[in-house]
């Protein structure tokens, strides 16, 4: 493994997944140090089996909090999209021209516009969305099922490449001098002081801003700096194809074309389970609604596939919060790590420098749970 | 240049090759069928990048070709019928994707 | 949606499968032979069905020597599926098999995985363009469609090296030029465990009169470095040093490839199943038992597959594990001395002249790894050394990091033709061995199914 260049550090993130990695960089724009740990190359990593998309439609419509959250990830984006590139990491491929959400029912429909309805109501007309008939959505959609009955159409949406924004955010961090530290994950903390002093298999390291982001194993890290994260893992599993001609021109939920041309094709929602084999079934019944959405897709073949778990709060919304018997310790988790990627690295990692989350994140506390 | 062993081979199977009608014989695939016909490049990778059969396995899917319209089919797992038509196969992007070194 | 039920599945048909699934059919166990080629032989007897008619005689004997098989297995009375290609096989031991344009799962209550060996990857400069295949391609056109290159240069080391350039010089194909990758020192190592290797005089024999024919009718140079084929949308020329340092090239349209091959692992790592760096011969095997049971019960290995060992060894290997799910499902009337015998030897035919033949034969470093930047490494993806140098770093621990970063292995032959050059790329980034690196992770489906065949197998909606 690789040594660590010193011992002390401004901030240690445990976690070297895109929430980690979005709030690594952006606390390197702050001036700060950063040394980031990570578990080895066969770890669980939500952050590798993430869909690309950056998504707005949906999202918070029954809780506001979420609902402003993304959309100021959403209006951040570029500007991230933007500071990554000029240090030369591959292109991201951000593109923001909106989204869809295919509907193959009048009752996929109706549920949708109920949901996308009551999301628009608290926003303030800040969101925007519109239902598209089958009329209008082949439009957009030449190629579209003759079982599709319409979509929800929403601007804001957008997709990119999640794991080139991993590699970026890597190298936004070493640019900026920090370090990258794996196959050496967080085994332990203590307070010494003002500050904490991290114990890991590479050795002790000390901090005086602890961000943990381990996903799933924050359930397990969270106790060490007194603080609670009930998380629950939840499988979803994708298949690839293999690259095409442009076929779709905007993301949709479960369907969308990658830079390099291969479909990825989504999902599923699987809970009690931590096997991250692909099941037959499921992917199978993938094939069928890509099918059902575009037929001309018949011949094309699956390269690939992959399964993930979702690193899944109690209500499915994110979780920050900062300690109290740990002053400087903090702990993460959301499931969106793409989507708030940008407020991750520029609002979050700001609160995070100044050791006080805002208000704005009140919402976001655990202690909802509990109440 | 490849070519048949014997003098006169057996080729009672005709399919086309882009502009090229190609004799064949009972139980050839398409890559063997192709090769003895002079053929080496059977896709395009990116523009600048062509490929053939590499393996004759199934393992390498460098001798991808369309065949009746279908896409990406292994020329080496593919046995020759009469009157099949087959094409090159190009890149579905000409440019090679972006894999973040410059080159 | 579930088709019939087997005791046995047998998954490949070459000599390890064809054996396996005689002898289990033959003792009255429901048994299905799944192959994707259109007849059996798999690597080794490939096209020997329609040969044995025509004969030439430039194959050998030892090719021939495979028709007593074939008609032991014109007696098979179990389902025998020809192209037909498994893409997975589920943590319950369903396999999921896709032919005439569908998709089927088969209930197997027990499955023996007979899919060979690969050649191991060769990446010298230019070894994308078109003109340029494997030795056992090369082979493959010879045996099945008798169909040949002329000049063509054979580089690389191994015995399916001179038996092909042999077989090609035999049948009339004039050879420019046999390049061996192994200098005079390697014979003289490997000439320490000669003793042992003459205790299989036959095989060796083989390989001194291969090479006897190529010095008679090539040129031949031993020790060759610095390997580098030209040519702008086909192959034109190769060019090398020699021993002495001395900088040579042949024009040649063709350029023949080849230093051993190594056990195809993508559908045993892609079922979970546990697998072992070995570190002797240089690449990953299954890890199994002496009579090819995995670590899964229910799932056997046969033939190359568990570890190189050569045909007449893959055929006793299927007999092997075909007898120890015999005497699972039959305890009583199966005979134990017999199958201890058929244990017996065939750890005495792995163990005889391998080991002069894989010290021999071990690929050198050199051969194993990218050496100009422009060299593609990932074929599928076109990933050159350059992009992968450019991505290593403390981030990337292993090869999952490294296809995340680059793209790297996301091709279709997931791997097959990369994975090895990664590993040994981050291995040395990183100075650590090759099983601390790992490999890629492989999934399902293992080869290619379309989306049609896909949803042809009925699940339900996952929502």
């Amino acid at each position: 493994m690789t040594e660590p260049i010193r011992n002390n550090w401004d901030a240690i993130i445990a976690g070297g997944g895109l929430i980690g990695l979005a709030v690594g960089y952006g606390l390197g724009r702050r001036g700060l140090s950063v040394l980031v740990l990570d578990e080895g190359d066969t770890a669980l990593r939500a952050a590798r089996g993430n869909f690309g998309l950056v998504w707005v439609q949906g999202k918070g419509a029954y809780y506001e909090p979420y609902a402003d959250w993304t959309m100021r990830s959403s209006q951040l984006w570029p500007q991230l999209a933007d500071e990554l590139q000029a240090f030369g990491a591959p292109a991201l491929g951000l593109e923001q021209t909106g989204g869809l959400t295919i509907c193959l029912s009048e009752d996929e429909m109706q549920q949708r516009q109920v949901k996308l309805d009551h999301l628009r109501a608290h926003q303030n007309g800040r969101f925007r969305f519109e239902m598209l008939d089958r009329t209008a959505l082949k439009e957009l959609v030449p190629g579209i099922g003759p079982k599709v009955v319409g979509a929800a159409y929403c601007p804001h949406d957008g997709h990119v490449n999640p794991l080139f924004l991993m590699r970026a955010l890597i190298t936004g961090i070493e640019s900026q001098g920090g370090q990258f530290c794996g196959n050496a994950p967080m085994i332990g903390v203590e307070k010494t002081g003002p500050d904490m002093r991290v114990s890991t298999a590479a050795g002790l390291f000390s901090c005086s801003r602890l961000v943990l982001a381990a996903g799933l194993a924050n359930a397990k890290l969270a106790p060490m700096v007194g603080l609670a994260q009930s998380l629950r893992p939840q499988k979803g599993q994708v298949i690839v194809t293999e690259k095409l001609d442009q076929q779709l021109t905007l993301p949709t939920l479960l369907l969308r074309q990658t830079a390099e041309g291969g479909l990825m094709i989504g999902d599923s929602h699987e809970d009690d389970t931590t096997d991250i084999s692909v099941s037959t079934d499921i992917i199978s019944g993938i094939a069928d609604r890509a099918l059902a959405t575009l037929p001309a897709l018949a011949d094309v073949s699956v390269v690939r596939s992959w399964a993930a778990l979702r690193v899944m709060s109690q209500d499915g919304y994110p979780i920050y919060d900062q300690s109290e018997a740990m002053p400087g310790a903090f702990a993460l988790s959301c499931h969106s790590g793409v989507t708030l990627a940008a407020a991750h690295a520029f609002d979050l990692a700001g609160y995070i420098a100044d050791a006080c989350l805002g208000v704005e994140l009140n919402g976001f506390s655990e202690g909802r749970f509990h109440v | 240049m490849f070519r048949p062993i014997t003098q006169q081979p057996d080729q009672p199977i005709k399919i086309q090759f882009e502009s090229q009608t190609i004799r064949a014989g009972h139980g050839d695939t398409v890559a063997a069928a192709l090769l003895r016909a002079g053929i080496l490049q059977f896709r395009y990778a990116t523009a600048q990048d062509p490929r053939g059969p590499f393996c004759m396995m199934g393992t390498c899917f460098d001798c991808l070709v369309e065949i009746d319209g279908k896409p990406n089919r292994q020329a080496c797992q593919t046995i020759v019928r009469d009157g099949m038509l087959v094409r090159r196969q190009l890149a579905p992007i000409a440019e090679k994707p972006d894999t973040g070194s410059g080159s | 949606m579930t088709t019939q039920q087997y005791q046995v599945a047998v998954i490949g048909a070459g000599p390890a499968g064809l054996r396996a699934a005689i002898t289990a059919a033959k003792a009255g166990l429901t048994t299905l032979l799944i192959d994707d080629q259109p007849a059996i032989g798999g690597q080794i007897y490939r096209g020997l069905v329609q040969n044995k008619a025509a004969a030439p005689a430039y194959l050998g004997n030892s090719y021939f020597a495979g028709i007593r098989l074939l008609e032991t297995f014109s007696q098979f009375d179990g389902v025998y599926w020809s192209q037909s290609t498994v893409w997975q096989i589920t943590s319950d031991h369903q396999i999921a098999i896709t032919r005439d344009g569908r998709a089927e799962l088969v209930d197997a209550e027990h499955i023996i995985i007979a899919t060979g060996a690969i050649e191991r990857p060769m990446p010298v400069d230019g070894w994308t363009l078109p003109g340029v295949m494997t030795v056992g391609g090369a082979q493959t056109l010879l045996k099945q469609a008798a169909v040949g290159a002329e000049h063509a240069v054979f580089v690389g080391t191994g015995p399916l090296l001179y038996l092909t350039a042999a077989q090609y010089i035999r049948a009339g194909l004039p050879v420019r030029a046999v390049l061996d990758t192994v200098g005079p020192k390697a014979w003289r190592a490997a000439a320490t465990h000669a003793a042992m290797a003459l205790m299989q005089p036959t095989m060796l024999a083989k390989g001194l009169s291969w090479l006897a024919t190529i010095r008679r009718h090539t040129q031949y140079v031993a020790g060759v470095k610095a390997l580098h084929i030209s040519g702008d949308d086909a192959a034109t020329a190769i060019s090398y040093n020699t021993a002495t340092g001395s900088r040579h090239t042949i024009d040649t349209e063709h350029v023949f490839l080849h230093q051993g091959v190594i056990p195809n692992i993508n559908l045993t790592m892609a079922t979970g199943l546990d697998h072992v760096w070995d570190r002797v011969n240089h690449c990953w095997r299954p890890v199994i038992d002496k009579t090819g049971r995995s670590s899964n019960p229910a799932i056997y290995i046969a033939g190359d597959g568990g570890g190189i060992a050569g045909g007449a060894a893959a055929e006793l290997s299927g007999a092997v594990a075909a007898d120890a799910i015999i005497r699972r499902v039959k305890p009583v009337g199966s005979s134990p001395l017999m199958v201890r015998l058929g244990q017996r030897l065939l750890r005495w035919q792995r163990g005889a002249a391998r080991p002069f033949l894989d010290r021999l034969y071990h690929p050198d470093a050199a051969f194993r790894l990218p050496s100009s930047n422009d060299t593609i490494v990932c074929r599928c993806e076109s990933v050159t050394k350059r992009d992968i140098t450019a991505a290593l770093g403390d981030a990337v621990t292993g090869p999952n990091q490294l296809k995340a970063f680059c793209r790297a292995g996301m091709g279709r032959c997931q791997g097959r033709s990369c994975g090895l050059i990664v590993q040994e790329m981050i291995a040395n980034d990183r100075q650590q061995t090759m099983a601390e690196t790992g490999y890629y992770r492989v999934r399902p489906p293992v080869k290619p199914v379309t989306l049609a065949e896909l949803a042809s197998l009925d699940g339900p909606w996952p929502g």
